[in-house]
């Protein structure tokens, strides 16, 4: 009698726990397994176009390339627990916020070198820990430290590696002199196992490893190591050039990885291999490139791995974090993967066995005439769902929009070959690349509404416009690729050269593989103003869900942050922004009022944006 | 009034003020190990020789270019023939013609730097290697860092979009 009373006692109990963790944000993804899914229903379909702004924060720190040579990005996805909002700036400096009012409560700052050259200043968030006593907040910084903090206070863990920090970046970058290693993701948290990917730099074939790391999360004691680019007798060693895989760079987890905690797996979004856009010299499919790859987390084992790309030249790094759903086949529950892709495709992977749950077709695929490359003769394309971005271009497909872009466009690209296939490799002569290279999808990845099995995926439209270019006798490498004038196939007002859409939201039944709906994502207003259709906008950053029945999702370089009915892809809300968001909005309930906040990083920038803030801007109902 | 014209002139002075990036200094000069020939440029640049002379593709191609032994003695057979540095250029060419000359000025090879484009663009030689003319020895005296190249592009209202110069892949 009394055991069942504690039973009971004990499940009621874990019930509360489970409800009060579901109503903050304690994972980057929501979950571990990145769902992006808030059980919260008190915004929903019929009050929120009644949101308005209820508190803002600005970090204040942001980089347009006029001090620092480089740009940043706040693609920043808040976590929120215990009422406490941890943010993170570009410059990797962390904020903790009260959740309700957005009142500082004490910050970090790592301090990095704000005059090094990167791609972007970026950081897209920090990782939370507890064992119910002591809890711990994550922070990995662009100079490849990983800082254990008290959650309360901001200080040092003095008892995780050497006074609360641990150096990645050293074992990594040794006797590589322009080499680098950081972080820009969160670190994956499985049990007590910290599991780290990292950026290392894909411009040369030779440098600092990508490998996957996993440290003990009270020292920072190291535990395993798995190697993205496989050593002599190694599993996936002979699908190398023979001697190809010395000092390899790139294949790296530069994205965020996901837990099963109960299965104690984590699963890696691996990257294309070093140099990206020419493989002559690591002829092969290159494992474990591109590959999603499943591994028990407390030893580093293989258990599977997907490759999605063989022997990538286009950079379509898998850029998303894998996405852990449940899907229904023939009336049982399978727990499963979805993996986004650049390219436009989504793999739904069995998560216990890595197969395809919607079958997949290894296609043939143009050859390559670059002379020394040999691009692999087939490619994997998954037979549902349907791509869900533009992957090609016809010349006659030359956007319309205005009489100037056409002309822009058209003189940028006299002379190109236009894409007639996905994965046709680079030439001498310019090619129109779809998608471009920072996708259909990126990092910002998927959400998933555990009610309907529906997956809800943004993508961009943007193409590239490239060429090979032959270098110099005595170079590294016989070819480098260069833009033929924009890293993205645009004009200078940045509105993309195909005819519309720019930028879509795409709902994806994951039992049937079918589209539920999909819905042009953002504007130009100059465009619209002028009776253009809404032509939908280059966007970057996710999408969530929420049980009211909502998507929010800002993304769009059009400074607007929306609100979707999840069931009819019905915009219900808009709001503009003082900056582009380009981050992931966060959704929880704050504990003193009981409000349900939506918070989301408007910093602008990037690459995509003019205007830079540092502003985190929160919407409740009034 | 007085005061207030400089106020305006300072401002318009900084408001003009080519934007200058803050980066990592290099360490300047920098002197680069021994040359395989002790080559004069001041020496040379007296006899009126012009860059393009040594260097062919200073102000045609993307590469300057560094001579070969052939391209010294095809004045150096009839000039001081038998001065030892001289004599060292006729071993090069027995062994294919080759000199192993020490690189000053290197940019990485993810950079595209088109000299043709440069001087066509009114860029001279000083610019980016400084008074070569006045040296017997080269050490490195002008940045070609990041930094430096970026405040020039904007001093000159050149494009400093990443693939102006880079190739892709980060």
């Amino acid at each position: 009698m009394n055991t069942n009373w504690r039973r009971r006692a004990t499940g009621l109990l874990m019930l509360a726990v489970a409800a009060v963790q579901a109503a903050e944000w304690r994972s980057w993804g929501g979950d571990p397994g990145g769902a992006k899914y808030s059980p919260l229903r008190q915004i929903d379909k019929s009050n929120v176009a009644r949101l308005r702004p209820a508190w803002e924060f600005d970090t204040k720190e942001w980089s347009d390339g006029s001090v620092y040579p480089s740009r940043s990005a706040f693609e920043a996805t808040p976590l929120v627990i215990d009422n406490v909002l941890y943010v993170t700036s570009p410059f990797s400096h962390l904020f903790a916020l009260d959740a309700e009012t957005g009142r500082l409560l004490w910050d970090f700052d790592p301090k990095i070198d704000r005059t090094m050259r990167v791609n972007l200043f970026v950081n897209r968030g920090v990782a939370y820990w507890s064992d119910g006593r002591r809890k711990r907040i994550l922070l990995g910084d662009l100079e490849g430290r990983l800082f254990s903090l008290d959650a309360l206070t901001g200080k040092p863990d003095a008892s995780f590696g050497e006074g609360g920090v641990l150096d990645l970046a050293a074992e990594m970058i040794e006797g590589f002199e322009r080499g680098y290693y950081r972080l820009t993701s969160p670190v994956a948290v499985c049990g007590d196992v910290i599991v780290a990917g990292g950026l290392v730099p894909d411009g040369e074939p030779q440098g600092p490893s990508g490998d996957v790391r996993a440290f003990d999360v009270r020292t920072g004691r190291p535990l395993w190591r798995f190697h993205v680019v496989p050593r002599p007798g190694e599993f996936g060693y002979e699908t190398w050039e023979p001697g190809s895989t010395e000092r390899r760079g790139g294949a790296n987890a530069w994205s965020v990885m996901s837990v099963d905690e109960r299965r104690r797996m984590v699963f890696l979004p691996l990257t294309s291999p070093a140099y990206d856009f020419y493989g002559g010299d690591r002829k092969g499919a290159n494992l474990f490139g591109n590959s999603v790859v499943a591994l028990d987390c407390r030893t580093g084992r293989r258990i599977w791995h997907f490759q999605i790309i063989h022997h990538d030249l286009w950079d379509w790094d898998l850029p998303a974090q894998p996405a852990l759903v449940t899907v229904r086949r023939r009336g049982r529950d399978v727990p499963a993967v979805a993996q986004v892709t650049k390219q436009g495709f989504l793999f739904l992977l069995d998560r216990l066995t890595g197969k395809p749950l919607f079958e997949v077709e290894e296609r043939p695929v143009p050859p390559s005439t670059l002379e020394g490359e040999q691009a692999w003769p087939t490619q994997p394309f998954p037979l549902k769902p349907p791509p869900f971005a533009r992957q090609a271009m016809r010349e006659d497909e030359l956007t319309d929009v205005t009489p100037e872009s056409r002309a822009e466009c058209l003189e940028m690209s006299r002379g190109a070959l236009f894409g007639d296939s996905l994965f046709r490799p680079w030439t001498e002569q310019p090619m129109v690349l779809f998608p471009g290279l920072n996708g259909g999808a990126n990092w910002g990845g998927v959400a998933f509404d555990p009610a309907t099995r529906t997956l809800f995926i943004n993508s961009m439209d943007v193409g590239g416009l490239f060429r090979m270019v032959r270098r110099p006798e005595g170079s590294t490498l016989p070819y480098r690729l260069r833009a033929v004038k924009h890293e993205f196939f645009w004009d200078s007002n940045r509105y993309p050269c195909q005819k519309p859409p720019w930028g879509t939201l795409t709902a994806i039944d994951l039992d049937s593989g079918e589209f539920r709906w999909r819905v042009t994502l953002g504007e130009f207003d100059e465009l619209t103003a002028r009776g253009i259709p809404k032509t939908g906008a280059p966007n970057l950053g996710g999408p969530i869900v929420t049980a009211g029945g909502l998507v929010f999702i800002g993304a769009t370089n059009d400074r607007k942050f929306r609100a979707f009915d999840k069931d009819s892809g019905e915009e219900l809300w808009v709001t503009r922004l003082p900056a582009s968001a380009m981050a992931t909005p966060v959704t929880y309930l704050g504990k003193r009022t009981g409000k349900q906040f939506v918070v989301v990083a408007a910093g602008g920038g990037n690459k995509y944006d003019s205007i830079f803030t540092g502003k985190l801007i929160a919407f409740s109902l009034p | 009034m007085r005061v207030a014209a400089a106020f305006l002139a300072a401002f318009l002075l900084v408001a003009q003020a080519p934007r200058q990036y803050q980066g990592k200094e290099e360490k300047l000069p920098l002197e680069v190990g021994p040359q395989p020939v002790a080559f004069s440029h001041k020496q040379h640049a007296a006899a009126k020789l012009a860059c393009a002379d040594c260097h062919p593709g200073a102000t045609s191609k993307e590469r300057a270019g560094l001579p070969a032994a052939s391209r010294c003695l095809a004045c150096h057979r009839t000039i001081v023939p038998d001065h030892p540095e001289v004599r060292k250029l006729g071993a090069f060419e027995k062994k294919g013609g080759r000199i192993p000359w020490v690189r000053v000025y290197q940019v990485p090879e993810f950079v595209f730097f088109s000299h043709a484009s440069h001087t066509g663009a009114g860029i001279d030689c000083e610019t980016c290697h400084g008074p070569v003319a006045e040296r017997d020895v080269l050490a490195k005296e002008v940045s070609t860092s990041m930094t430096a190249c970026m405040s020039c592009h904007a001093a000159r209202e050149v494009s400093n979009d990443c693939h102006f110069c880079h190739a892709l892949g980060f």
